[in-house]
């Protein structure tokens, strides 16, 4: 699969986190579509992460027509599996797999 | 003589059998339509890194002026990608928004639905839209001659003009703003390029292209792209999804947030 824009560089494609978390907020935007969601670490802390879609709005619609500014909403419940970002500290991935309040959508 | 021959039979045929079958009749100086790019790689040529699998690889005739330029373009992919942990920032033009330019947005896109190009046959132009960044050029096709060089202004997609060779269709161009890349690579070039494309509509449902480029100073000898192929739009006639302009202030902001990895960060 080709990136239209060039995020590769920014993850680390060899390795792979899952989550858990709420969505705050979907931005179904350009260049990328990005999902702003909450997780709840093991000490009680919510961390505020996001996640880049690697399609455009555009080439999502086209790969599922079920892809829109709707299909996430805040207080959504995720699990995502996504590519970490190289930088440390960033709560940013490259999301790989996606499921939302249970249903598969990615 | 050959256009009526063609048109007659065009006329009987239903639009979709005229469009969709590379056996169907067409006529090669109609190059009007919508057309996506089926190449195999994202580049001016097959560099090394581009990805093209099966395909020749081969190094860009750079000068050592040349050289020095391409390291100075620090892209987002290939080879000699950036890494957001060390302070060898991406410069990619594209990541700001900044005109892609021609060539790279004749090449800049493999991905439906943004590898779309249409062309518009008018009596003294032929138009290029392009869906990805919503851009287009024009190539002057009334028969004037290309400007001398010190008389233009570099733009961003440089002065075209175009006329016909038997069934190549051929556009010369000049005046280009050396700002832009030949491609997502990285590749240079200077305010001196020359472009010639070299169009051929060779099915009904294909058109073919080559891009030389001539710019002593960065590249040791004319440079030859790859073939690149375009073919009809299976989907011809329908509206672009999306208005995909690039929009500075949201690319700044995903710049920041995504690609540079901002958000989270302890401060």
């Amino acid at each position: 699969m080709w990136a239209h824009h060039g995020t590769f560089a920014s993850y680390d494609r060899d390795k792979t986190i899952t989550m858990q978390g709420t969505v705050t907020q979907f931005q179904f935007a350009y260049p990328h579509p990005l999902i702003y969601f909450d997780v709840t670490d093991d000490a009680g802390t919510v961390l505020h992460w996001a996640a880049e879609m690697l399609e455009s709005p555009a080439m999502l619609k086209k790969k599922d027509a079920n892809w829109n500014k709707d299909l996430l909403k805040p207080s959504d419940k995720i699990t995502i599996v996504c590519n970490p970002h190289k930088v440390p500290d960033a709560k940013v991935c490259r999301t790989q797999e996606l499921t939302v309040n249970d249903k598969k959508v990615y | 003589m050959r256009p009526i021959v063609l048109f007659a039979l065009a006329a009987a045929l239903p639009l979709a059998a005229q469009t969709k079958n590379s056996a169907a009749p067409f006529d090669p100086h109609d190059l009007s339509g919508r057309w996506d790019r089926t190449s195999r790689f994202e580049a001016y040529a097959n560099v090394p890194g581009s990805g093209g699998r099966g395909a020749v690889v081969e190094e860009a005739p750079l000068t050592a002026a040349g050289r020095a330029a391409l390291e100075k373009n620090i892209p987002g992919v290939g080879p000699r990608a950036w890494d957001p942990r060390t302070s060898r920032r991406n410069n990619d033009p594209m990541d700001t928004c900044d005109p892609m330019g021609v060539p790279r947005i004749l090449n800049v896109e493999i991905v439906a639905p943004h590898n779309t190009m249409d062309i518009v046959q008018l009596r003294d132009r032929t138009l290029e839209f392009f869906n990805w960044h919503h851009d287009w050029r024009e190539v002057w096709t009334d028969g004037r001659q290309l400007p001398k060089t010190d008389d233009l202004e570099p733009k961003w997609n440089g002065y075209s003009v175009g006329r016909w060779d038997g069934d190549t269709f051929i556009v010369d161009s000049i005046g280009f703003d050396e700002r832009t890349w030949l491609d997502r690579y990285g590749y240079p070039h200077t305010e001196d390029m020359r472009l010639q494309e070299r169009y051929r509509r060779v099915a009904a449902d294909t058109l073919e292209f080559t891009m030389t480029l001539t710019d002593p100073k960065y590249y040791s000898k004319p440079w030859m792209s790859d073939q690149k192929v375009f073919k009809l739009n299976r989907e011809n006639g329908k509206e672009w999804d999306d208005q995909a302009y690039c929009v500075p202030s949201v690319e700044l902001q995903f710049n920041q947030l995504i690609r540079d990895g901002g958000f989270g960060q302890q401060k």
